[in-house]
């Protein structure tokens, strides 16, 4: 239990998959601009990323590695990560419509998402077995949320402040986020004790 | 919806999350409304993919009706908006849910048998389970009307979505 911990801290705050791996930028400076936005593609985003990386585990271990088929890990990857997104839709909608016509805008984003290919492969390089691996899916989706919603919450305040012409803008968002990652540099002071 | 927020408080002082949407259709005392693509939709490198703004189909899929109490017009548009609160529950039933009993089940089934492949069923199982009750979730807030968006105001003529 406590190796399961340790790994979903390192995932979620450790290597968090937007600052430290640099995964999944796009979505990370294109949907916080509002927390309500950042928190909705954050959770769609764990459901999806999780289900990926346990159906992805199931594919490179039942299939893959079976028939020396690793050649063609990427594509199947992207593959099933598009089928989860559509299967994630077709559910929400089949659970209910309105729910649907609230929460739908954000799973198309997460097919282009790269950190949802990412976790996936890095679960395959280090040769997580199945908890591991959803576990691993699930703590970095996790950090990824949680990026997402500081800094949608950082952006919001940055929208009321006088900030210079020149910096206006995406400019003052980076360095925001370089802040950020700086921040989140000091927990890499964990692994080290 | 969430893609055109911007923020305004109902008399309650309830934080909605507001969207543009234009009539499409009126039928006995309810409009059919379709929600406007937003400006930033159309400039994002994803636009291709989306299925967000991804032509007129993905709009009707995306069309919703609210109650006709401020006689509205077919082709208007008007500013609708849906509580802040209820969206994070919205989101909590539709992903949390099932994702939780996936994981609870998956970890417990995993601490006794130590079987990847029983804890793989165990998780879809789960998986199932929670979409099950996330249906239930999901047909109680229907019922209550916690996703129906409400009618705020007609939309100015330069007024857009806020996505950006």
């Amino acid at each position: 239990m406590q190796q399961y911990m340790l790994l979903m801290v390192g995932a979620a705050l450790v290597n968090n998959v937007v600052l430290v791996r640099f995964l999944g930028l796009c979505s990370f400076m294109g949907v916080t601009t509002k927390v309500d936005t950042a928190v909705g593609m954050g959770m769609a985003t764990t459901f999806v990323l999780t289900v990926s990386s346990v159906l992805t585990w199931a594919l490179e271990t039942f299939l893959l590695v079976p028939t020396g088929l690793g050649y063609l890990r990427t594509v199947t990857f992207i593959l099933v990560i598009a089928a989860v997104v559509q299967f994630t839709e077709m559910v929400v909608k089949k659970i209910s419509p309105s729910l649907f016509q609230t929460l739908g805008i954000y799973l198309p984003l997460i097919t282009t998402n790269c950190s949802v290919l990412g976790i996936p492969l890095l679960n395959v390089e280090h040769h997580h077995n199945f908890m591991q691996s959803m576990l691993y899916g699930f703590a970095s989706a996790l950090g990824f949320s949680l990026i997402l919603a500081v800094f949608a919450g950082l952006r919001e305040r940055i929208a009321l402040c006088d900030v210079p012409r020149l910096f206006a803008g995406p400019p003052i968002g980076f360095i925001t986020a370089s802040l950020l990652a700086l921040a989140f540099m000091g927990f890499s002071g964990i692994s080290a004790n | 919806m969430t893609q055109t927020a911007s923020y305004h408080r109902d008399p309650s002082g309830r934080t909605l999350v507001e969207g543009v949407a234009r009539v499409v259709s009126l039928d006995s005392g309810f409009a059919l409304l379709e929600p406007e693509v937003t400006s930033g939709c159309k400039g994002c490198v994803s636009a291709g993919l989306c299925g967000a703004m991804g032509g007129q189909g993905s709009l009707k899929a995306r069309r919703f009706t609210i109650r006709n109490d401020h006689d509205l017009h077919v082709g208007e548009r008007v500013v609708v908006g849906i509580s802040e609160g209820n969206l994070m529950r919205a989101s909590w039933v539709a992903y949390a849910i099932p994702l939780g009993f996936m994981l609870v089940t998956s970890v417990i089934v995993d601490l006794s048998w130590k079987n990847d492949a029983v804890t793989a069923l165990a998780a879809v199982a789960g998986l199932g389970l929670g979409m099950l009750v996330a249906r239930f979730s999901a047909g109680r807030m229907a019922d209550k009307g916690d996703l129906m968006p409400r009618y705020i105001r007609h939309a100015a003529p330069a007024e857009a979505c806020h996505a950006e």
